[in-house]
């Protein structure tokens, strides 16, 4: 299968000469493009039509490409958004550019009929990753994803523990409440995102959303459900001793649901940390899901691989420090395992 | 001194079921004195422990009236203290804070300290203060419960099968506390139990329930002073009695 494909001729008294050339050979695009610094913004647009018209996924470069023309194709692949993969490749000069760009064109599709196989090794995300690192880059995506977690988790078990409180003690509340909950419960986050980013803008507010949605519902389904299963005897011994109301739930209900709480607060982390990446695609330019996407759309896999590294990591320490907090509070509240 | 501390008359309940109401209670009749020990034998299911909730006020009667001191019972209170068979101490508080839960808000640190302390010694809990349910015994747990029950100082002890989950040996040695704990304090005891030997040796009172729909169908009088031996005479006759009374012939 070869793939669309497009070529630039070696720039000659300021111009260059691109053709596209589609999966069958055919020629898409034939056209003289000027690299003088005044002829710039007008080329870059054109090229970033191109590349949303034709949707190239090899493109084919002059060996010493001028810099003007690197950056006219990055400028339009950023603002195009898509990603493809570049190739230099070397050629007798034709006396006609466009010839030549056609000639480079045919040749790059020969030299990459099948899709790139190339993934990167563990040598070479690592080096990736430690490029990032040092760069700081890494630190700015890593303290923007960590952050939106913290907020919109915070946000949930704050609102959801209490919420699931009322909703397992309250009949009322249960009945009402409960088909609405039910309905949206099974939404994907991910459903969201769209409307999320209309309502409240890009940015980080309709990250936090999201991640309080898929931790929200897990917090609050599980402390109703924990409550609603408080053994009889526990409440009729607080009944006895005259244990009412909101003394009742401090003193009875919460402790008596605290080991369903935490495991349901420890599954609702993994969510918010499996959610923020994907809530990251649209809307922001900082996080490790904006890393993921920003790399892929520079068929930069090997950064690709090193921001994975780095989410499986984190959501590794994530998991052990609350695993930690919530054997270390049911010890110390004698609910530990015997 | 004798005066009526509760008073059951003609109690009927029912529970819903598939097939209409299931008659439960039948009008049940009963009195127990200030101080006394009364205890309830009846067959597995017969709704010994759905009348002992319904005196302590955890449900509601379909008709006829449960009164102590003269006053109807509309719900639990912490004068009448019930302990559960299955202990209903809380594992997430250590044996000082499962004593105090019931004491008054008002009470001062140190009145709790005081109340927690005397009640530790009575049950003979020392040195366990800070242990956690989960760290003590059965028989620990259930001193624990009766430490609990006591604290708040209750004119009444609700017992439902409180021996059930023990073992023999424990069973045994619990039976003697709550002997001693009876005769120390002078509270009025009503125990619920299947275990007619248990019923023999606690009580001063036994009254014997019939198969659902129940009544009690006899009140059996017990004055043989404590502590009791089961091979006595006197208390092989009893059990005979009560056995004979329930339907069920023992082979001796």
């Amino acid at each position: 299968m070869r793939r669309v494909t497009l070529a630039f001729s070696v720039p000659r008294d300021g111009e260059t000469c691109v053709v596209a050339l589609g999966a069958q050979g055919d020629v898409l695009l034939r056209e003289r493009l000027g690299l003088a610094a005044a002829a710039l913004p007008d080329a870059g647009g054109r090229l970033r039509n191109w590349l949303g018209a034709v949707q190239p996924t090899l493109v084919a470069l002059p060996p010493a490409a001028p810099p003007a023309l690197l950056d006219a194709i990055d400028r339009a692949r950023r603002e195009f958004g898509g990603g493809f993969e570049t190739a230099e490749v070397a050629l007798v000069a034709a006396p006609d550019p466009c010839a030549e760009a056609e000639s480079r064109a045919r040749a790059a599709q020969l030299a990459h009929v099948t899709r790139a196989s190339w993934l990167p090794g563990p040598a070479e995300a690592l080096r990736a990753l430690g490029a990032m690192a040092r760069a700081g880059e890494l630190t700015r995506h890593v303290v923007a994803s960590v952050f939106r977690v913290a907020t919109g988790f915070g946000l949930a078990v704050a609102i959801g523990i209490p919420f699931g409180l009322a909703l397992g003690s309250f009949a009322w509340l249960h009945h009402f409440a409960n088909a609405g909950i039910q309905l949206l419960r099974p939404i994907s986050p991910i459903a969201w995102l769209p409307v999320a980013t209309l309502a409240l803008g890009g940015g980080d507010l309709a990250a936090i959303f999201l991640i309080f949605l898929a931790a929200f519902f897990p917090v609050a389904v599980s402390t109703a459900a924990a409550v609603a299963t408080v053994d009889l005897k526990y409440r009729r011994s607080a009944a006895n001793f005259g244990v009412r109301g909101v003394d009742f739930a401090q003193r009875v209900l919460v402790p008596a649901a605290l080991p369903a709480i935490l495991t349901a607060v420890r599954i609702a982390v993994g969510i918010a940390w499996l959610v923020v990446v994907a809530a990251e695609m649209l809307g922001v330019e900082s996080g490790l899901g904006y890393l993921v996407l920003d790399a892929r759309n520079q068929l930069r896999y090997d950064r690709v691989v090193a921001a994975m590294i780095v989410i499986g990591a984190i959501g590794l320490s994530i998991d052990l420090v609350v695993r930690r907090f919530e054997r270390g509070e049911l010890e110390r509240r004698g609910l530990g395992p015997r | 001194m004798s005066r009526v501390r509760i008073a059951v008359r003609g109690v009927r309940k029912s529970f819903p079921g598939r097939k209409g109401a299931v008659p439960v209670l039948d009008g049940v009749s009963l009195e127990v004195l200030d101080g006394e020990f009364v205890a309830i034998v009846g067959p597995s299911g017969c709704g010994k422990t759905t009348l002992l909730n319904c005196i302590a006020g955890f449900e509601r009667i379909d008709a006829g009236a449960i009164e102590v001191d003269g006053e109807p019972v509309r719900g639990p209170s912490p004068k009448r203290v019930f302990v559960f068979q299955e202990p209903g101490i809380f594992p997430w508080l250590n044996v000082t804070e499962n004593i105090a839960f019931g004491l008054p808000t008002a009470m001062s640190a140190r009145e709790r300290q005081a109340a927690v302390q005397r009640y530790v010694e009575l049950v003979g809990l020392g040195g366990f203060e800070r242990a956690f349910p989960n760290q003590l015994s059965g028989g620990m747990k259930q001193r624990v419960e009766y430490a609990r029950a006591l604290a708040v100082e209750p004119d009444v002890l609700y017992l439902d099968e409180p021996f059930g989950a023990l073992d023999a040996l424990t069973r045994l040695e619990m039976r003697r506390e709550i002997v001693r704990i009876w005769q120390a304090t002078g509270k009025t005891c009503l125990l619920v139990t299947h275990d007619v030997e248990e019923a023999c040796a606690l009580a001063d009172r036994i009254a014997v329930m019939t198969q659902r729909p129940a009544v009690i169908r006899e009140v059996v009088e017990n004055p043989l002073p404590h502590p009791r031996d089961p091979d006595q005479p006197e208390l092989r006759a009893l059990r005979q009695r009560i056995f004979a009374t329930l339907g069920v012939e023992r082979k001796v």
